[in-house]
């Protein structure tokens, strides 16, 4: 059982991703905005992020940086679960990978519950 | 003759680009389908998901299919006619209610004073505000403070009668729009200052209103921002 | 107190304790800057700490006695918004502000930030192409550390050829002459022009610009990693 921080700004979406990762015995909370993720994060510390990159004004990539500018969170597993194909951003992998801790990358279209539920399972045991 | 081939050219592209966020657009509802299947939840509240995903992406398809058909007619004021503003925002209100309540957005209905019919085409106006609204009700949610009001409203502006789609959505500016514009095609979020999507809908929306010889605008009323199109009135309709 | 109000742009910022932040901050006329914005528990914080990344401030600070100044205020006055729109301009914008940092110290010239807002403002124009800003970037921060190639003549001290072909010799930064060299006078021209002072958007509209940037990445990517700091 871990908690798990949603980033998902699309309210139908995240009603069903979080369903599916409750019945995995996890608690979730769900954040609609970059903003939204840092204030949730700072509540409770979750064990594990799940991150659209795609986000109303302040996107992904800008949350991570800000997320991992703070010491206490540096350790925190991320999984990015989002509609932005790998290739719109081959150029930023590495950093993603390498400077931001991004264990894995998932294109949600093509990533059903099942593969994203055993993902996080996953990452939550290698941290 | 080459100024129209060039014409013709900018007109492609600009088809070709809204294909494009519209298909981009579409990965949502058909997700949504997707995963809520997955769930296996077909209770009343699951089945609902999946109708409201569905009736999402089929008005998205229509309004751009009306939108590219409006464009490509020699002479796109043949069809206009008066319209009353008030009941084609009743009928847009009946249409998305149900789209609003799958995303916990409570939806309004509010016209200002009376006004008189606008010349317009009236299934491409309610299209359009259809294709803003679904929009927008896709992002308040994603919205700090938590958004879960939309307004539709008519109300008098200089230039005639302004029918859109309003909220507590700061991003919507003038400026935003503009920059959107300029980025569309070239980014994934040109609209990311309110909207996380490709902006598929608010795009519609203009392809189809740029064809009734209107646009959209930015706008604020009642302390509220949001996107309508301008209507200008046809002050001879009033003596009829 | 004495307040001193300049112009910035945020390069880095970290976490101080639980109520504060740092903002590392690169300025035409004070040199590099680090400045503690207090009281911004990351809660409240907008999420840029209280002045926007991608845009330049007007800054109000008061020195401290150590090398951290405070804060005092901050007002934008430009904001490269069209970066945020793009998740890949957006690792890069990031990407450009590490390597100046790491690239500049705390009396950093006016250069510096000159450099940066012209690199942002190209980041901010989608027709110009991110590999061409970051080559030139990394160009430019080649020059300004004083580490040009010599574009003019060959090891030998002949004068670049318009018909010859060559190679590189990264000890002496220079061409030698050689008849199976892969760089002709077009690759040359290149490098004139991405460590010269043109700024990304004008080399945009070179011809042919795409094949002779990827024939020029590999030099200066090299020429890069042996003379700065990656």
């Amino acid at each position: 059982m871990a908690v798990i921080l949603l980033v998902e700004p699309d309210a139908v979406l995240a009603r069903t991703y979080r369903s599916a990762l409750e019945s995995c015995g996890h608690v979730v909370r769900v954040a609609v905005s970059a903003q939204a993720a840092v204030a949730a994060a700072d509540e409770q510390r979750p064990d594990i992020v799940v991150l659209e990159l795609q986000l109303p004004r302040h996107n992904g990539i800008e949350f991570l940086y800000e997320f991992r500018s703070y010491v206490d969170w540096q350790p925190i597993p991320v999984v990015a679960h989002t509609m932005v194909p790998p290739g719109d951003i081959a150029i930023a992998q590495p950093a993603l990978r390498e400077a931001l801790g991004v264990g894995v990358y998932l294109y949600k279209p093509q990533t059903t519950l099942r593969e994203l539920t055993q993902k996080i399972a996953e990452a939550l045991e290698a941290s | 003759m080459a100024q129209q081939n060039r014409q013709t050219d900018q007109q492609f592209m600009l088809t070709q680009q809204l294909l494009l966020s519209v298909v981009e657009q579409m990965k949502l509802p058909l997700m949504q389908i997707a995963r809520q299947t997955e769930l296996g939840l077909c209770d009343g509240e699951g089945l609902e998901t999946i109708r409201q995903s569905t009736q999402a992406g089929l008005r998205l398809l229509e309004s751009y299919t009306l939108g590219v058909r409006l464009a490509q007619q020699q002479t796109p004021l043949l069809d206009m006619e008066p319209v009353s503003v008030s009941g084609v925002l009743y009928d847009v209100a009946q249409q998305l209610q149900p789209y609003a309540r799958a995303y916990g957005v409570a939806l309004e209905l509010y016209v200002d004073g009376r006004h008189g019919p606008v010349m317009a085409h009236r299934q491409g106006l309610q299209a359009a505000l259809v294709s803003l609204g679904s929009a927008l009700i896709e992002t308040i949610p994603a919205h700090e403070p938590a958004g879960n009001a939309l307004r539709l409203s008519a109300h008098r502006c200089r230039y005639g009668v302004v029918a859109g789609v309003y909220g507590n959505l700061p991003g919507i500016t003038t400026q935003a729009l503009r920059t959107g514009r300029q980025l569309y095609g070239d980014t994934r979020q040109p609209l990311n200052a309110f909207l996380y999507t490709s902006g598929a809908g608010v795009f519609v929306a203009d392809a189809l209103l740029q064809a009734m010889r209107s646009h959209l605008s930015a706008s604020r009323y009642q302390r509220q921002y949001g996107l309508g199109a301008i209507l200008p009135v046809n002050p001879q309709l009033r003596l009829v | 107190m004495n307040h001193i109000v300049t112009q910035g742009i945020v390069l880095a910022r970290t976490d101080y304790g639980e109520a504060d932040r740092i903002l590392t901050l690169i300025t035409p006329d004070q040199g590099k800057l680090r400045l503690m914005a207090k009281g911004v528990r990351r809660v409240r914080s907008k999420l840029a700490g209280g002045i926007e990344l991608f845009s330049i401030s007007d800054v109000t600070f008061i020195r401290g006695r150590g090398d951290i100044g405070t804060l005092v205020s901050a007002r934008l006055i430009r904001h490269y918004g069209a970066i945020v729109t793009d998740l890949a301009r957006v690792q890069m914008g990031y990407e450009l502000l590490r390597l100046l940092h790491r690239n500049t110290e705390d009396e950093s010239e006016a250069d510096y930030f000159s450099l940066l807002d012209h690199a942002l403002a190209a980041l901010n124009d989608f027709p110009v192409d991110t590999v061409l800003i970051d080559l030139w970037f990394r160009a430019q921060l080649l020059r300004l550390g004083g580490f040009v190639p010599n574009l003019h003549e060959d090891t030998d001290g002949r004068k670049l050829d318009a018909s010859g072909s060559y190679t590189f010799s990264f000890d002496d930064m220079a061409f030698a002459a050689n008849p199976n060299g892969r760089f002709g006078a077009n690759h040359i021209k290149v490098l004139r022009l991405l460590f010269g002072n043109y700024t990304p958007s004008v080399l945009q509209k070179l011809q042919g610009g795409a094949e002779l940037l990827a024939a020029c990445a590999p030099l200066i990517q090299t020429m890069f990693t042996t003379s700065l700091r990656v």
